[in-house]
């Protein structure tokens, strides 16, 4: 069975000045060929007419890559064409009225450059989070896993572990052999700091998902303190704005704020203090459980006696601010109205979030996260089983499988030649 | 032509020996034709059969009713069981051969057999006709005709012994290469590979300083190989150790242009786990000594096989160097060290069941599959004698899984992976180690031996006994409880959480000594005290083991899912080459071997997958019209 060439137009949808659409798969540069002339260099651009049917479409730049050069691995033909919506419709026409090729589904280049090899799953999640990154951190952390940075990183892991097992199996099936039980007592160390570095990893997990999906502050208060005073006057800010989401519920407003790179999303919600509506009433329980899941908080109070009524728990990182600072000086203060105060509660924001520096956690999303965390329970229990110094070593390599099984995971792949390789490369055994 | 025999076995090594045994045990007339029926149970390297993976293949054959373990027992010098100290899973019998006895232990117990001829000829050739194996050529052009054949001719194809710059052909030292069979082989056009192995020096006993070397003695509780063994029958001695030196490494360094493989005359590669002393010294240059085993090669013969020092230097540099190692100053050399260079089929041409999937009825067994060592050659020859009779039979061929064997293991990976060494046998290569333990071996494979019919009658009533005393065993130590307030009160270390715990939870506790135990239950010491052992290992490895059925369940699911064998990898796109290749040569039977090849991603096994199904849909859909 040959695989089908697909096609899509890989810019935005609209006008443009340019406009490129992508063809993959075996038959991509016969499929160019009955456009224009044939592709003779691989990997560099032409200029050439595009006709059909004897039509001149447009003049376009013309780029074929080979097979297994290029992003998805299969054969694959660029059309850099004008961005025009007349032209790419005649273009994905004429490419539709071709017998064999069919448009790509959402994710499909992408797909087969992971069938192919091409990219592993940790990149192709990285890929993803970059095509939606809309900050600059955001962007940062997602080429961290197109890049590959998380790839190497396991690939690291994973040859400590292998060369653990390689130890540990060592010591079982090479007895005979002078290899002591010191070797065991060597590997104690290494598992004692992979654990510490797991687990590095996976408290920064935790920032580098809220890094993806953006940072909750709710804003706390009773009604008409001004809070949606503050939020207009957050997103007045138009350059700093990059969306407005309607929450949920009618009564909690989002507004994504891209705070010196980090995504943030401000929650107005119904003020809180006692109501006999019933309906804001719920709004109000609503309010309370969004506030206590956010990562910060900030109270917005006319008075300190207000805190207490809440009834919501404050952490040690939230702020309290006092409201309407255009009116009465009380320090800190903010105004929604003359916008005094707000770039000081910015700073505050960051620094309560603690979003100086980059240290950020190369895990990006919960599937890395829950195996990373697996491995490190393993290993948790290996740990365990060295220090009580009662070696049930078959055991303890179980573990240690389990561990490498999830590294690959990960990644995909596992095989025991690879243990015996490691173990003859380290030990002299024959004896 | 009419078949004179059901099954004709070539070569008599440990694998013949098995093959010809297992044919004949499930009743087919079986000649087994070797060069010198004097060589049948020649041990041709070191003097020991068992040890980590081998000793548990050891097991198995003897479950299947084979004979290495019986006559191993039968000429055991010195038994020890490895790692010992550690969990049962990873131990493993082993034990020094009295090489004559185990020659001919062997050779008596063939003579016994009434199905079975052996003829000491040398074969010439193989007669297959439309792509069937049909007999033998023997010398002299006399035609032998058969159902089913079975090759086990060893390090016979193109062998070449080296010492130093010296070559010659030959497979063991002082035998001729059968090369017109070899010819027909090649001529057969299957995938060849080439490899290397060595043997020590050996050395005569009475020139060994024995008062300068240290020894290790044999077990005093000795563990068997065969269910059916006791006791010892030999009396037990022990090996001594001695060891490398910088004056030895320093020799070897010196001469290392003469050794056949660092002076560029061997090529193949030689294996990584039984490394020569040459290589030894160049890859663990750090070392400052190495390990050395003399071991006896019998009760009755002064010749000592000195394991750790295999090698292929000349003559004069092995006297040179073995004379610098303490105690073996004086040593005189009985018979050189050398390296022999062979060549072997790529396992890969082979069914599950050892069959060439190219030629009907022609099965292969031991070294010429790429294995070296007794045990794993035995192994392939008892599960090639058992598919040859069963083809003979018409029955359906036979494979052990890799979760109910080391057997299944072994062949498993010889004809999924290949190999690029040669094949050893450990115990990390079995995934499901914990539950393929030397002392349950015949639990997992004696009933199904007895389903084929290759089980002696004596032997089915010894396993059924040994079954029934197994559930009465757990039975009766389930039946012994106690509360944990209970355990305190009798001095037990326990947790206090009040749930009562059974004997066999308290036999499996680390803090518990079995006398204390003893104490409480003193009937417990009427009972096997194989059999508690074996079901507290059992108990202490079920949370492990129940986390591996979860992983042998899916396993099972996927051999469920056969591939036909029409299916066209060329035409998959988005395979890899590399994988392309490998799956066109070991074309696997069905989705689990597939999932083992190396390199295997889940996206080519998913592309794999959505075509049988396509096979299926289409293979059906031709039957509907058919009908």
């Amino acid at each position: 069975m040959l695989r089908e060439t697909i096609f899509s137009l890989s810019s935005a949808q609209g006008k443009a000045g340019i406009a490129v659409i992508r063809i993959s798969g075996p038959k991509s540069f016969w499929v160019a060929s009955k456009f224009s002339s044939p592709i003779t260099e691989c990997r560099k651009t032409s200029l050439k007419k595009l006709y059909w049917d004897g039509e001149l479409l447009d003049e376009a730049l013309v780029i074929g890559f080979e097979h297994q050069k290029s992003f998805t691995g299969e054969q694959v033909v660029e059309f850099h064409v004008h961005g025009s919506v007349a032209v790419i419709k005649s273009i994905l026409s004429a490419l539709s009225s071709i017998q064999d090729l069919r448009p790509a589904l959402p994710g499909e280049f992408t797909r087969r450059a992971l069938e192919n090899n091409c990219l592993d799953l940790t990149q192709v999640e990285g890929l993803s989070n970059l095509i939606q990154a809309e900050t600059k951190i955001q962007q940062k952390q997602a080429l961290k896993g197109y890049s590959g940075n998380l790839t190497q990183k396991i690939s690291l892991w994973r040859d400590t572990v292998l060369s653990i097992l390689a130890s540990i199996e060592a010591v079982i099936d090479f007895v005979d052999e002078d290899i002591t039980l010191d070797v065991i007592i060597e590997v104690k160390p290494k598992v004692k700091e992979l654990i510490a570095e797991l687990e590095h990893e996976t408290i920064g997990a935790k920032r580098s998902e809220r890094i993806h999906l953006g940072f909750d502050v709710a804003l706390v208060g009773r009604p008409n303190v001004g809070k949606s005073t503050l939020l207009n006057y957050l997103a007045k800010r138009d350059l700093a704005i990059t969306s407005e989401i309607s929450g949920t519920t009618r009564d909690i407003i989002e507004l994504k704020f891209d705070l010196d790179g980090f995504s943030i999303n401000f929650l107005d919600m119904a003020g809180i203090g006692q109501t006999r509506d019933k309906i804001e009433a719920i709004g109000i329980e609503k309010a309370k459980v969004r506030a206590l899941e956010a990562d910060l908080r900030v109270f917005i109070i006319d008075d300190v006696s207000e805190l207490g009524a809440f009834e919501i728990e404050r952490k040690a990182n939230d702020i309290v601010v006092f409201a309407k600072g255009d009116i009465t000086i009380r320090a800190p203060s903010i105004s929604g109205v003359t916008g005094m105060g707000i770039d000081e509660l910015l700073v505050e924001v960051k620094k309560s979030l603690s979003l100086e520096g980059e240290n950020l956690s190369l895990l990006s999303n919960s599937r890395q996260y829950s195996s990373v965390k697996k491995v490190k329970e393993s290993l948790d229990d290996v740990f365990f089983a060295l220090n009580k110094g009662d070696f049930m070593l078959e055991l303890i390599s179980e573990d240690l499988r389990i561990s490498l099984k999830n590294l690959d995971f990960l990644l995909g792949r596992l095989d025991v030649e690879e243990v015996l390789g490691e173990i003859f490369s380290t030990f002299c055994v024959g004896k | 032509m009419k078949p004179q025999y059901d099954v004709i076995v070539i070569g008599g090594g440990h694998a013949g020996v098995e093959a010809a045994m297992a044919a004949e045990r499930m009743g087919v007339q079986t000649l087994l034709i070797t060069h010198k029926t004097s060589m049948l149970g020649e041990m041709s390297c070191n003097p020991a059969i068992g040890g980590l993976g081998k000793g548990h293949l050891v097991r198995e054959i003897d479950a299947l009713d084979g004979v290495m373990g019986l006559a191993a027992d039968l000429s055991g010098i010195q038994f020890r069981l490895l790692n010992r100290s550690k969990g049962a899973a990873v131990q493993g019998p082993r034990t020094q051969i009295d090489r004559q006895v185990y020659k001919s232990t062997i050779q008596k117990m063939i003579k016994e057999r009434i199905n079975l001829t052996v003829l000491e000829k040398e074969v010439v050739d193989v007669i297959v006709q439309r792509d069937s194996a049909t007999g033998v050529i023997i010398s002299g052009g006399i035609k032998i005709y058969c159902s089913a054949l079975i090759l086990t001719t060893g390090t016979f194809l193109k062998g070449t012994i080296h010492i130093g710059k010296e070559k010659r052909s030959g497979g063991r030292i002082g035998d001729k290469a059968s090369e017109s069979l070899a010819e027909k082989l090649y001529s057969l056009n299957l995938p060849m590979g080439r490899l290397k192995t060595g043997t020590p020096p050996r050395i005569d006993g009475n020139t060994i300083d024995w008062d300068l070397i240290e020894f290790q003695e044999a077990d005093t509780d000795p563990s068997f190989f065969s269910f059916f063994t006791k006791s010892c029958k030999l009396k037990q001695v022990s090996c001594g150790i001695t060891y490398t030196n910088e004056k030895t490494h320093s020799i070897i360094r010196d001469n290392l242009e003469k050794s056949a493989m660092y002076g560029g005359s061997i090529t193949s590669l030689g294996p990584r786990y039984c490394p020569s002393i040459e290589d030894k010294i160049v890859r663990f240059s750090n070392k400052e000594s190495h390990q050395i085993f003399l071991e006896p090669e019998g009760l009755n013969t002064d010749v000592v096989y000195p394991n750790g020092i295999s090698t292929s230097l000349p003559i004069d540099v092995q006297k040179k160097y073995v004379n610098s190692i303490l105690g073996l100053e004086r040593a005189k050399i009985i018979q050189p060290g050398y390296a022999i260079e062979y060549d072997f089929i790529d396992p890969r041409s082979l069914t599950p069941w050892l069959e060439l999937k190219k030629i009907k009825g022609f099965f292969l067994a031991g070294q010429i599959n790429g294995t070296t060592g007794y045990e794993e050659a035995a192994g392939q020859g008892l599960l090639a004698g058992l598919n040859a009779a069963l083809f003979v039979q018409g029955k359906k061929n036979f494979s052990v899984r890799r979760d109910e064997g080391y057997l299944g293991v072994m062949i498993d990976d010889l004809v999924t992976k290949g190999v690029k060494e040669p094949y050893r046998m450990f115990t990390s290569r079995a995934e499901y180690r914990l539950c393929l333990r030397a002392d349950n071996a015949d639990q997992r494979l004696t009933q199904v031996g007895i389903n084929l019919g290759c089980v002696s009658i004596s032997r089915e009533k010894l396993f059924i006994e040994a079954k029934n005393l197994l559930t009465f065993t757990k039975k009766t130590l389930e039946a012994l409880f106690l509360t944990s307030n209970q355990a305190k009160k009798n001095g037990l270390i326990v947790k206090m959480d009040g749930k009562t715990r059974n004997a066999i939870e308290y036999l499996a506790s680390e803090v518990i000594t079995y006398d204390k135990i003893i104490s409480i239950w003193p009937e417990i010491k009427d009972l096997d005290l194989t059999l508690v052992t074996k079901i507290v290992n059992d108990y202490k490895y079920s949370f492990y083991i129940e986390r591996q059925k979860k992983e042998i369940q899916k396993m099972k699911r996927d051999e469920a899912i056969g591939i036909p064998s029409n299916i066209e990898y060329e035409n998959i796109n988005g395979i890899s080459n590399e994988l392309l290749s490998k799956l066109q040569k070991v074309r696997p039977i069905n989705l689990a071997q597939a999932l083992r090849i190396d390199g295997m991603t889940p996206a080519a096994i998913t592309l794999i997958l959505f075509n049988i199904r396509k096979l299926e849909r289409l293979n059906h859909s031709k039957k509907q019209k058919i009908a």
